[in-house]
């Protein structure tokens, strides 16, 4: 193929708008060329108008990436087969002739050719008034003054843009490639021509249009152009002024304007970035400026806030300081006539409630057409449906306390407990009723924001929260305020989940109800989404059971005034009549709904009703504290109960420890933990056997809570372990009447079975001091002849050997399970005189390594060591201490073994150690012993019995948590709960009851009969006898349980007291 | 729930009321599971309001009248 004459070069980018109009004026010159085009991945829809040109003479090209302007005039130009090149910019464009004239002039024996320009602008219209046109007319006067290049050049680029370009190839192939100068290549192209002795040629005719537009490259960046400018002239000034030939005036004069030119472009080039810099620097400072008028702003609008709250806060005083001037105006009144100022005061009273409730009955007497129809439970609505069936397509049902049965009244309740929690988390435990207020004032806006939008007064619960945080806690970062947002959303969806039963009738008819052909649809006013509505009803277990829910926050609008069962029938697309809505509200569920055409079903249960009604009353009496607290966490384990499929179970002792041992072990539970907590210890020894049941609900505590608590350990003590290593340092007279604190002891024989001493080997010297017998009954522990026994060196040295070696193992065993590894440790016992712990300080206390020992006890009588105080660490019974000398904590030690029963392990008592392979191990009571023999028989009730116990504790731990009672506030409810249980047992209770066996494990083999059979109708006529029997009687209350009246056990409960009181 | 497990589980006020009195009797008062007698009437106040004036019943009976 023949080279063509010229070869346009047209890099191309982005310039959609004028590339046409270039690559037009390039084919229209009358010359022999091509056009090479290559578009730099234009994103603007310019290599689409390209491609839509049909020339031969056109080559097209395109970059896969952008690779900038200069790579692609490069990547251009090597293409270019021209004896001559031109270069053309996608904006600009050529004049009609234009490379036929420049082409002459370079056939002539030019290099390069320029021409006059003319500017224009976006539209192609020529631009006639411009700096661009002052300044090239100054250097266009340059050229017709000295018509010497190099001073033209040094006065600026007369030249102006690559597109005025015609050079030769020759001249290309010296000076290739172009400078990499983002703004002055074309500059310096020229410069470096003239310094390899190019001729340049120019035509006094406008035979190109440069355009004028917003993106020129030129205007990116004045200052950078102007330094390049600069840099360049350094670069080739010495080449360009170095004289050669001879030094003539002509030649003087002529350098003389050189210089005086490249004075003039120096100068204004400085001048240019002088104003340039000055510009920026205006710029920034507006900017900065207005940052700081947003910050100014900013600071008068809060002050205009805090002056605004500051009126609210003295408004609001003026109007308290009203509102007690009113108080005591009518205080002043009622002193001055009270009769006639509560007659007043009643009067205004009933004149309010009167305008209320008229205005209320008013509203309501404008019954709906539609039928209001009201059913008590769900086998009545499915009667009311199977009769309506052929006209019904759809139910509508409310879904809570419809379909979800609470467990807490009011719902309030919630609000306030995460209200509490985010106090906690926010370091303001004591501020949740600034929190509440914040929440509620935050739901009241949002609110009335809605209805002032046209809605109904319904809000999202996602908008609550956050609006919430940002008030309570403002000014946190991001993360933070997002942290908290998430926080207070995820402890109340925890919290509603605790609070919400699905009622197991409901879900039995809405399976009915889909079985024949009925669509199920939601209807309900609240807060949270559709999205986690839906997944608490599928975790109660309505997934699949519910085809579609509306929700009032979702909508904005509400059930009540019957805007969202409209949205809720044209989003269905089925008439009103056809569809039939159950709800337990009557306004909202079964009016609204009449009032759309629906037929509206109240559905009215009783029980539910009632429960709503106490569960009301409860919550307003909780604040008083005693009782009441306890009693209103009660209410909502009974109702949790009620749902729990576990709990329905006939057995006797399941049930008594379910609903009576329960929620008295559970309080008893909850103090622990909180002093555990309070506390720190490393790790909290129960003890056997008793120490065993609260160890199995401390642990289940922790996983319900899901926090993490001191290690549980289970020691095998007891009593009588610890009493004989206390033997070590001999048998002392305080010490010896422990063995005497039972009221059927058999004085020495006593002693030495709570010590486990061999009796046999005391009966010679018991002989020799005036005993008759070693089981003779000792009444007065102050008699002679035991002091005498005591003091005869004979009988310490029996006791002494038997003393130490029980002292080694029990100090082994203890080391084996790690508690001489610990600095501070916790014991946990049912109590009554914390024995264990009380020798165990005695022996170990002054021993390096003991750690310190806070003794927690269920009951704690301190009888036996009345006077002995305790020589180190704590010791506290949480539900009985006699040290708080409180009288009505007294139930537990007046039947001590009912709580024994109900917490003890069913493992045998432990009475000593053995080493076995060098490990100590505990020893038991043998199994085939009478006493053992009768417990095993009733282990099977007391495994009943704690199952039922733990089952409690689930509940009571969930109750716990959704109403944040601690267990002081408990503690009242719980020790009537334990007088109920020990004075006023039901019949069932004392029979059921009295079945148990009970060992003495301190001294003593005897099994108890905790029945009252010993006592019969004929003992009413003989009272001193009556007397005798009920004292020894372990549970002296059963007697009244017969008799069906609270009366008799509260009369005795009576004398009772009056007779402790006296003693 | 079986009313036996409501009985045993939330005792009446008014019984927990007779089970203080022996103590109170005696004199032996202090902190202990007293409702009090005032806390026990606003209590039976309460509950007697809530029965009366159940409001979703009232309003059903009045509809129910004028749709007759």
């Amino acid at each position: 193929m023949a080279s063509p004459l010229v070869s346009v070069i047209i890099p191309s980018y982005n310039h959609a708008r004028y590339v046409a109009e270039a690559v037009a004026s390039a084919l229209a010159q009358d010359v022999d060329l091509e056009v090479i085009v290559r578009d730099d991945a234009s994103t603007d829809g310019s290599w689409r108008i390209l491609t839509a040109f049909v020339d031969h003479r056109l080559r097209l090209d395109r970059n896969e990436a952008n690779q900038g302007a200069h790579a692609t005039l490069e990547q251009a130009l090597n293409e270019a087969r021209g004896q001559y090149l031109a270069i053309l910019d996608s904006d600009d464009r050529y004049a009609p002739g234009r490379l036929a004239r420049c082409l002459a002039l370079l056939e002539q024996g030019h290099d390069l050719v320029g021409s006059d320009i003319r500017l224009i602008g976006e539209d192609g219209q020529v631009v006639s008034a411009h700096w661009w046109i002052d300044a090239f007319d100054n250097l266009k006067a340059v050229w017709h003054e000295t018509h010497d290049w190099v001073a033209t050049l040094l006065a600026g680029n007369v030249f102006m843009s690559t597109s005025n370009f015609v050079f030769s190839r020759p001249l290309w192939e010296k000076l290739a490639p172009f400078s990499a100068h983002r703004f002055v290549h074309d500059y310096d192209f020229l410069l470096r021509a003239l310094v390899h002795g190019a001729r340049l040629g120019w035509i006094d005719e406008p035979l190109l249009d440069y355009r004028l537009h917003g993106t020129n490259t030129i205007s990116e960046n004045p200052l950078q152009a102007n330094l390049e400018t600069s840099a360049l002239l350094r670069e080739h000034l010495p080449a360009l002024l170095a004289g050669k030939g001879k030094a003539t005036s002509a030649k003087a004069g002529r350098d003389a304007a050189r210089l005086r030119y490249l004075a003039e472009q120096w100068a204004r080039t400085e001048r240019h970035e002088q104003e340039i810099l000055l510009a920026l620097r205006h710029e920034a400072l507006v900017a900065k400026d207005r940052d700081w008028r947003k910050l100014v702003d900013d600071r008068d609008r809060w002050i205009a806030e805090r002056d605004h709250r500051v009126a609210e806060r003295d408004h609001w005083i003026a109007e308290r300081d009203g509102w007690i001037a009113e108080r005591d105006e009518v205080i002043a009144g009622f002193h001055r006539r009270p009769l006639l100022s509560a007659f007043g005061i009643c009067l205004d009273k009933l004149r309010h409630r009167g305008r209320a409730t008229w205005a209320g009955l008013r509203r309501m007497l404008a019954a709906p057409e539609a039928p209001v129809i009201k059913v008590g439970h769900f086998a009545a609505l499915r009667r009311l449906v199977e009769a309506r069936r052929a006209r019904l397509s759809a139910l509508s049902f409310d879904v809570f306390d419809t379909l979800v049965a609470r467990v807490i009244e009011p719902p309030e309740k919630i609000i306030e407990r995460v209200a509490a929690l985010l106090g906690e988390r926010l370091g303001a435990k004591d501020d949740a009723a600034r929190l509440l207020a914040a929440r509620h004032e935050v739901e009241r806006r949002l609110r009335a924001e809605a209805q002032a939008a046209g809605g109904d007064h319904e809000c999202h619960y996602d908008d609550i929260v956050a609006a919430w945080i940002d008030q309570v806690a403002p000014g946190r970062a991001p993360e933070e305020r997002q942290a908290l947002i998430e926080f207070a959303a995820a402890r109340e969806h925890e919290l509603e989940r605790l609070a919400l039963v699905a009622k197991p009738n409901a879900r039995l008819f809405l399976e009915w109800a889909r079985g024949v052909g009925l669509r199920i649809i939601a209807v309900s006013d609240m807060y949270l989404g559709e999205r986690p509505l839906k997944a608490l009803l599928d975790d109660l277990g309505y997934a699949g059971l519910i085809d579609r829910i509306y929700v009032s926050s979702e909508h904005r609008v509400g059930k009540y005034t019957g805007r969202l069962f409209a949205e809720m029938l044209a989003q269905e697309g089925v008439s009103a009549e056809r569809v039939l809505h159950v709800g337990d509200n009557f306004h909202s569920d079964a009016l609204a709904s009449a009032r759309q055409g629906l037929a509206g079903v109240f559905l009215d249960e009783r029980h539910e009703r009632r429960r709503r009604r106490r569960q009301q009353a409860a919550a307003m009496f909780a604040s008083r504290g005693g009782i009441w607290p306890g009693r209103m966490l009660t209410e909502i384990v009974t109702e949790r109960l009620r749902f729990d499929a576990r709990a329905k179970r006939d057995d006797f002792f399941f049930q008594y420890g379910l609903e009576v041992l329960g929620p008295i072990f559970s309080t008893f539970l909850l103090g622990l933990v909180e002093r555990v907590q309070r506390d720190r210890p490393q790790a909290v020894y129960f003890l056997a056997r008793d120490g065993e049941l609260f160890m199995r609900m401390y642990q289940a505590w922790g996983a319900h809570a899901r926090i993490a608590l001191p290690p549980a350990i289970y020691a095998y003590a007891s009593r009588r372990v610890v009493a004989s290593a206390a033997l070590a340092d001999g048998l002392d007279h305080d010490h010896a009447v422990v063995g005497l604190y039972n009221p059927k002891q058999r004085g020495l024989l006593s002693i030495f079975k709570t010590y486990g001493l061999d009796p046999g080997a005391f009966a010679g010297l018991a002989r020799e001091h005036g005993f008759e017998s070693i089981d003779e009954r000792l009444d007065d522990w102050n008699d002679p002849r035991l002091a005498a026994f005591i003091a005869d060196d004979r009988v310490q040295d029996l006791v002494r050997p038997a003393g130490v070696e029980a002292r080694a193992l029990l100090r082994d065993y203890f080391a084996r399970i790690g508690f001489f590894d610990y600095s501070r440790v916790a014991m946990v016992d049912i109590g009554w005189n914390g024995t264990i712990q009380r020798f165990m300080t005695t022996i170990f206390g002054g021993a390096a390594g003991c750690p310190h020992i806070d003794g927690y006890y269920f009951a704690l009588v301190t009888g036996m060591y009345a006077a002995a105080p305790l020589s180190a660490g704590t010791i506290e019974g949480l539900m009985l201490d006699r040290h708080r000398a409180a009288p009505q904590e007294r139930a537990p030690s007046d039947f001590e073994e009912l709580f024994e029963q109900g917490a003890r392990a069913m493992h045998a008592t432990t009475i000593g150690y053995r080493r076995v392979d060098g490990q100590v191990e505990p020893v038991f009571k043998d199994d085939a012993a009478a006493d053992r023999k009768a417990e095993l028989r009733c282990n099977p009730l007391i495994g009943q019995l704690q199952e039922g116990v733990l089952l409690c504790l689930e509940h009571f731990h969930a109750a716990q948590r959704l109403t944040g009672l601690d267990f002081d506030a408990l503690k009242p409810y719980a020790l009537a709960l334990t007088e109920r249980a020990v004075v006023y047992p039901s019949s069932r209770e004392a029979r059921e009851l009295g079945r148990l066996a009970h060992t003495e494990d301190f001294g003593h083999d005897d099994l108890l009969d905790l029945s009252a059979r010993s006592i019969g109708w004929r003992d009413l006529f003989h009272p001193r006898r009556l007397m005798v029997k009920m004292t020894l009687l372990p549970w002296r209350y059963a007697v009244f349980a017969r008799m069906r009246t609270p009366f008799a056990p509260a009369l005795a409960r009576f004398f009772h007291l009056r007779k402790a009181e006296r003693k | 729930m079986s009313t036996g497990r409501r009985r045993r589980m939330v005792l009446p006020v008014w019984k927990i009321q007779l089970m203080h009195l022996p103590f109170r009797c005696n004199g032996l008062g202090g902190p202990g599971f007293a409702p009090g007698l005032r806390a026990l009437a606003g209590w039976l106040l309460a509950m007697s309001r809530l029965t009366l004036f159940d409001r979703d019943t009232l309003k059903y009976f009045v509809i129910r009248l004028r749709q007759l």
